[in-house]
């Protein structure tokens, strides 16, 4: 009778399965007495392996090098690690964090791959640290993961040999590297070197002279022209200050973006997934060929989350990489995610991945035979993407992440493959830029910043899909597991009474006690709370607050005019002060000429507001200034009053009544500013010239005071003055006062038009409305024959 | 003679009767049994110069002003505006008085003549106005040479007349220093205001005359003073019902009177208040002008003729009514008091409800202690940001604090009257004087304190509980809540607009 075909890879001959150094006693045991020094421990991992040293290995001395922090010294950074609520019971039986660091915690300070001399005394070394961004641009990538790891091998090397560098004992190197250092091999990955023709020399080299040819590409004319036009589109009307600081932001920026981009690339084209796993594969390489007379342990840890029993269920350090994702999903931000849904997502809980490095780090392996650990769940427990969907459904249909108002329905995903929702992407990225466009034309308004603020929580939405789609598209669609048959000999080995603290059999994970209780509540609840105490923070006024007295003479109140704290702009009150005193005929003929020309002035206001100012200044040329300062006063100042918003006036008032000083800067000329004289100390506005016989020319007596002159006005007044900016106010409605507001420390945004709305979300300043509810119209025209 | 005002007691046969609420007219259906009272006919005004020669020739308790003047006279003409005529007058009938006073004094070769607007709390007059209400002809003889003013309640150059328990009585120094002085004004209602110590004299004299504690006693020694200090000739229009222009004719008749014209005008009316913008409704309604008939003249002794003049207003615009409603039910039409706005502003609307229409009775109030006054008024809050200042301050700072004038007084009243902003509004942007709200608040308060309930149909919800009062979505609802107060079958009187009655009450 023929057998069943089988549908699994079949028990092995066991000749051909390596069996790993196993464990002959209780660890605690085995590792008593050693000195045991780890790198990373300010890490996620790295923390918590500390924690299992010094709480379950009483006899381990530990050692970490930690890099200093600015001011904050290697040993600071330790001790407040130390005060962290897992460590509590240890410091409590040490007495304090300093007693515990002097029995057990050694710490030298040193960076890499500025290595320092290590201890003579080191018998294992665990290299944790690396950096966990999946996109570091390629020579950081480089620098972490493979210099970095060579400099820290020489010195250990050195540490152990004598002078003539010949090694007087063999320490262990334990090294964490990622699973998916095996890239884009599919299929079952065998604990073991992975086998390539890679020159991570060569590669090494190639990605440090990369950093340099970037910066130097970066700083060639085209490159610049190209990166300041995109700062002009934005910040333009704001000025050249506020210009040149986003087009250095955008460098920069774009040096890393291309980094990231050679990095990929680079990774790609030798069959990595993205630069992380590339360098890691390069480390590996370094590891097994300069530990070729030393004890040497490779630990492949796959996609480590939150802890599953130790030191509490749950325990997580930052986000790791599914969780923005499964929390983008309870908000109802991912309508549809593009990956394979029988794609094996290999987690695991951090605590078996420390409990694996442990355990490793009580095992003897083989001079010059690098042992291969891989710390995975795909190949005896594997969890689907569909699987992880599901949980993760089930999670948040029975705990919403919001309630009430803002609840968003859980979204059905089908998994239509990449294809459908890319070109989903593609439309969505199209419409919002032609959103932005016609925003960007459209009239100042409620209606049109509540646009602005839907198509900004799109844009947000589609970056973040795309990102994450980039970053993360190709582990879910991966087709590889991992086999872990020498992790799991190693814990078979665990003594008996090992087995409860340092277990690490991924196989006896329930996965729906693991997602649905343990780690989705992990990650979304101090989120809950973050956002809950945001949202309270959000609801206390930010920068618009209750105004407290103060010593007269140190705080100032600078508000713009036009649009703000009155609803006019320049070519309105142009035409105030033209259109009264012509016929009809003339009237008609001067408001067509003012249109004629208003094409002009929208795209000069576009360009530079002081261009567009000088334009319309231009239209004044011929007329007499006293006569027009009579004229304001007669008939114009009622009705500019009238136009002014209450809300404003009662403001500038109270700023008045705490002390304050009042500053009106103004792009108007400065005879409309008399009907402010009263509430004002100071007036900054347009200073018409004149000939000898008083008739204005129709320039400007000096620059008109837009933009960056504002903030620099400001600075200087405070100065000679002795005002305190940051305690002061500022309050504008345009994009262009954004230096202006920069320059104080309670900067409000009133009316705001969408620059200036998106700049004010993005700095938390408070935004306002005061709206102007004249009884007279709009466009009423001031009537020489004023009626009551 | 026009038609006296009467009452009609609704019953199934009247027609929807106007209401009028903001900008906003229509025409609504009336519970039986419901008393509308109508204001007497408006008719369209006369030549009056023949009542104006009457009165300054046979003047009462005076020598006829020709006689009085001579070539050395110091002459000074005072156009009380203390009160105005609520809708403005089309044609503003103090100009024929005073060109006709002129005349007078030119015959006379008075060489020293001058104007000075008795304003008060009120705005001070522009230039552009002073032209619109006295005419071109005056303005460009005497603007130039400065030779009008309009009174400056906070002046420094006030001249002392007198005092009363030692406060001094301060008055406009060219009228004090004056031989004579003609006050030129209208009648409008029954109030008893002396326009001359009222618009010529100190903030503080104001105050005691208009503040919260007024009495009768002082006010009466202040006029008296006020009269003793110069010899003043008055000659005062006692003005009938307003005659509104074409577009709003409909509101000088009866309902059932309406002619084709009149509903189509009604109809055109409503519809674009409701169709346009509140900008394109403004436009055509926002500064509605009425003519006055002008039903009585007299001239003579100040004292006498502001008795008669009242006498005359009130004898030929009273209604009789059969006694205090439980409820009272009026219509505030914005345009009627706030110029230029045609809502009107929430405090001077429950300034026009309450104490304007409200408080016109002869004695016995129009409703009883107690009862519910159910006015019709969006109550949106759109102040003047120029002449209203201090008014949208104590709408949107004082009041949501506290609603008691004793405290607002205590608190606020004095730091406002002297708040630099709002007296640079007073004197350069011709608005209120502060002061002026704080008035209208007390006598709004006073007003409501005798009743059970105010109740505004259509009001901001918000702005009636700043207030102090009630808002209802209809008249309906406004009665449910009423009837917590005065049962389910109230006794209903219903002030029919835009006119005033005075109410007799039986």
């Amino acid at each position: 009778m023929a057998s069943a075909p089988r549908s699994s890879f079949g028990v092995p001959e066991t000749a051909s399965v390596h069996t790993p150094p196993l464990l002959d006693g209780r660890i605690r045991d085995l590792l008593a007495g050693k000195k045991v020094v780890m790198t990373g421990v300010t890490g996620f991992i790295g923390e918590q392996m500390l924690w299992k040293f010094l709480t379950e290995c009483p006899e381990v001395r530990t050692g970490v090098l930690v890099r200093r922090k600015g001011s904050v010294t290697a040993a600071e950074r330790v001790a407040s690690l130390l005060k962290k609520k897992i460590f509590k019971p240890l410091v409590e039986t040490a007495g304090s964090v300093e007693a515990l660091m002097a029995a057990r915690v050694d710490v030298i300070e040193g960076d890499l791959p500025n290595v320092p001399d290590l201890p003579r005394d080191i018998d294992v070394l665990v290299h944790c640290a690396g950096d966990v961004s999946f996109d570091p641009p390629i020579d950081q990538a480089f620098m972490t993961n493979v210099i970095g790891t060579k400099a820290l091998l020489t010195k250990f090397r050195e540490s152990c040999s004598d002078a003539a560098g010949n090694l007087e004992r063999i320490p262990h190197y334990v090294h964490i590297s990622t699973a998916y250092t095996a890239g884009r091999r599919r299929g079952a990955i065998p604990e073991a070197a992975h086998a390539h023709d890679v020159d991570y020399e060569a590669e090494t080299r190639a990605a440090m002279a990369m950093k340099e040819h970037v910066e130097t590409l970066s700083r060639s004319s085209e490159q610049l022209t190209e990166l300041r036009k995109q700062a002009e589109r934005l910040h333009r009307r704001a000025g050249y200050l506020t210009t040149s600081e986003d087009t250095e932001r955008r460098r920069q920026d774009w040096v890393d973006r291309e980094l990231v981009a050679a990095g990929t690339e680079r990774a790609r084209s030798l069959g990595w997934t993205d630069v992380y796993t590339f360098a890691k594969a390069m480390g590996e390489r370094v590891v097994t060929d300069l530990g070729g007379d030393m004890q040497v342990s490779i630990v492949r840890p796959a996609i480590v989350e939150s802890s599953l029993r130790d030191p509490y269920p749950g325990w997580i350090e930052g986000f790791k990489m599914a969780d923005p994702l499964i929390l983008a999903y309870g908000r109802g931000q991912l309508p549809e995610f593009p990956a394979s849904p029988d794609a094996v997502i290999d987690i695991i809980p951090c605590d078996y991945v420390v409990n694996a490095i442990v355990a490793v780090c009580a095992t003897q392996p083989e001079i010059g035979q690098p042992e291969f650990y891989h710390c995975s769940s795909g190949a005896r427990n594997p969890l689907t993407f569909r699987g992880i969907y599901e949980h993760i459904r089930s999670y948040f249909s029975q705990h919403p992440y919001t309630e009430g108002q803002g609840s968003v329905p859980l979204a059905v995903w089908n998994f239509p493959g990449a294809e459908p929702v890319e070109r989903l992407l593609w439309f969505a990225d199209k419409g919002i830029k032609v959103g932005n466009k016609l925003l960007s034309f459209a009239p100042r308004g409620k209606q049109v910043r509540a646009a602005a603020m839907s198509l900004d929580k799109t844009a947000k939405q589609l970056d973040f899909l795309n990102k994450y789609l980039s970053l993360y598209g190709e582990y879910l669609q991966s087709e590889v597991h991992f086999v872990d048959d020498c992790t799991l000999a190693l814990h078979h080995s665990l003594h008996p009474e090992d087995r409860e603290a340092f277990g690490f059999d991924s196989g006896d994970v329930d996965w729906t006690h693991y997602l649905e209780e343990v780690h989705v509540p992990a990650i979304t609840d101090p989120v809950r709370r973050l956002e809950a105490a945001r949202k309270r923070r959000s609801q206390r006024s930010a920068t618009y607050k209750a105004l407290k007295p103060s010593e007269p003479g140190t705080v100032l109140a600078a508000f713009d005019l036009d649009g703000t704290v009155m609803a006019t702009n320049v070519v309105e009150t142009y035409l105030w002060l033209k259109l009264p005193e012509l016929s009809i005929a003339e009237r008609a003929a001067e408001v067509a000429k003012v249109i004629w020309q208003l094409p002009n002035y929208i795209g000069a206001e576009r360009k530079d507001r002081g261009i567009f100012l000088r334009q319309i200044y231009r239209r004044y040329a011929g007329a007499d200034l006293a006569e027009l300062e009579n004229f304001v006063e007669e008939h114009l100042s009622a009705f500019i009053l009238d136009r002014t918003s209450p809300e404003a006036i009662r403001r500038i008032r109270e700023h008045r009544e705490a002390g304050h000083t009042t500053v009106l800067m103004t792009g108007v000329i400065r005879p409309l500013t008399r009907p402010f004289e009263g509430l004002f100390d100071h007036i900054v506005a347009a200073d018409l010239a004149t000939d000898a016989t008083g008739v204005c020319t129709g320039f400007l007596s000096g620059p008109p005071m837009v933009g960056e002159s504002r903030s620099a006005w400001l600075r200087h007044y405070a100065n000679l003055h002795k005002f305190d900016l940051s305690k002061s106010f500022a309050y504008a409605d345009s994009h262009v006062d954004l230096p202006m507001l920069r320059a104080v420390g309670n900067p409000v945004a009133v009316n705001p038009d969408v620059g200036l709305m998106r700049a004010a979300r993005s700095s938390s300043w408070s935004v306002i409305e005061w709206p102007s509810d004249s009884p007279q119209p709009r466009w009423k025209l001031p009537h020489v024959r004023e009626e009551r | 003679m026009s038609r006296p005002g009467f009452v009609l007691e609704v019953d199934e046969k009247t027609p929807p009767l106007l209401t009028l609420s903001g900008a906003d007219l229509r025409l609504e259906r009336f519970g039986v049994g419901t008393r509308v009272a109508y204001p007497a006919d408006s008719v369209a005004s006369e030549d009056p110069v023949g009542l104006i020669d009457a009165a300054l020739e046979s003047p009462v308790g005076a020598e006829p002003l020709p006689s009085t003047l001579d070539r050395s006279t110091k002459l000074t003409i005072v156009v009380r505006d203390d009160k105005q005529p609520e809708p403005r007058m089309r044609f503003d009938v103090r100009r024929s008085i005073l060109e006709r006073v002129l005349e007078h004094a030119a015959r006379a070769g008075v060489d020293d003549v001058q104007i000075v607007i008795a304003t008060g709390l009120n705005r001070r007059w522009s230039r552009p106005e002073i032209s619109k209400i006295l005419g071109d002809r005056v303005a460009t003889s005497f603007i130039p040479d400065g030779l009008i003013s309009s009174h400056d309640v906070t002046a420094e150059d006030l001249v002392t007349i007198g005092d009363v328990d030692g406060v001094p009585v301060r008055l406009n120094k060219r009228v004090a220093e004056s031989d004579l002085v003609v006050s030129i004004g209208v009648a409008s209602d029954h109030t008893s205001g002396c326009g001359l110590a009222l618009g010529l004299t100190d903030t503080e004299t104001i105050n005691r005359l208009e503040g919260l504690y007024a009495d009768r006693a002082t006010t009466d020694r202040i006029t008296r003073i006020v009269y003793d200090a110069v010899p003043t000739f008055a000659v005062t229009a006692v003005l009938g019902q307003p005659l509104l222009g074409t577009s709003l004719s409909f509101l000088n008749k009866r309902e059932w009177e309406w002619r084709l014209p009149d509903q189509f005008a009604f109809a055109t009316a409503r519809q674009l208040v409701s169709a346009l913008t509140k900008r394109g409704s403004q436009k055509l309604f926002g500064n509605p002008l009425a003519d006055y008939a002008i039903s009585d003249m007299i001239g003579g002794d100040a004292a006498l003729v502001r008795q008669q003049a009242r006498e005359a207003w009130m004898a030929a615009n009273s209604v009789e009514l059969p006694g205090s409603a439980d409820v009272l039910a009026v219509s505030v039409w914005g345009s009627s008091f706030d110029n230029g706005n045609p809502v009107g502003s929430p405090i001077n609307a429950a300034h026009d409800a309450l104490v304007e229409q409200a408080g016109s009775h002869a004695g016995t109030p129009l409703v009883r202690e107690g009862g519910v006054l159910i006015a019709r008024h969006p109550l949106s809050r759109n102040f003047s940001n120029r002449t209203q200042s201090a008014a949208a301050d104590l709408f949107a700072k004082v009041l949501p604090e506290t609603l008691d004038p004793e405290v607002i007084r205590e608190r606020f009243e004095g730091a406002a009257s002297l708040d630099p902003w709002y007296l640079a509004l007073y004197r350069e942007h011709y608005a209120n004087h502060p002061l002026k709200v704080f008035h209208t608040w007390y006598r709004i308060r006073e007003a409501t304190n005798r009743l059970g309930d105010v109740i505004w149909v259509g009001g901001d919800r918000r702005s009636a509980a700043v207030l102090g009062h009630r808002a209802a979505t209809t008249f309906a609802d406004a009665l449910e809540i009423a009837s917590n107060t005065v049962g389910s079958h109230p006794d209903i009187t219903h002030l029919h607009g835009p006119g005033q009655l005075l109410g007799v009450v039986r």
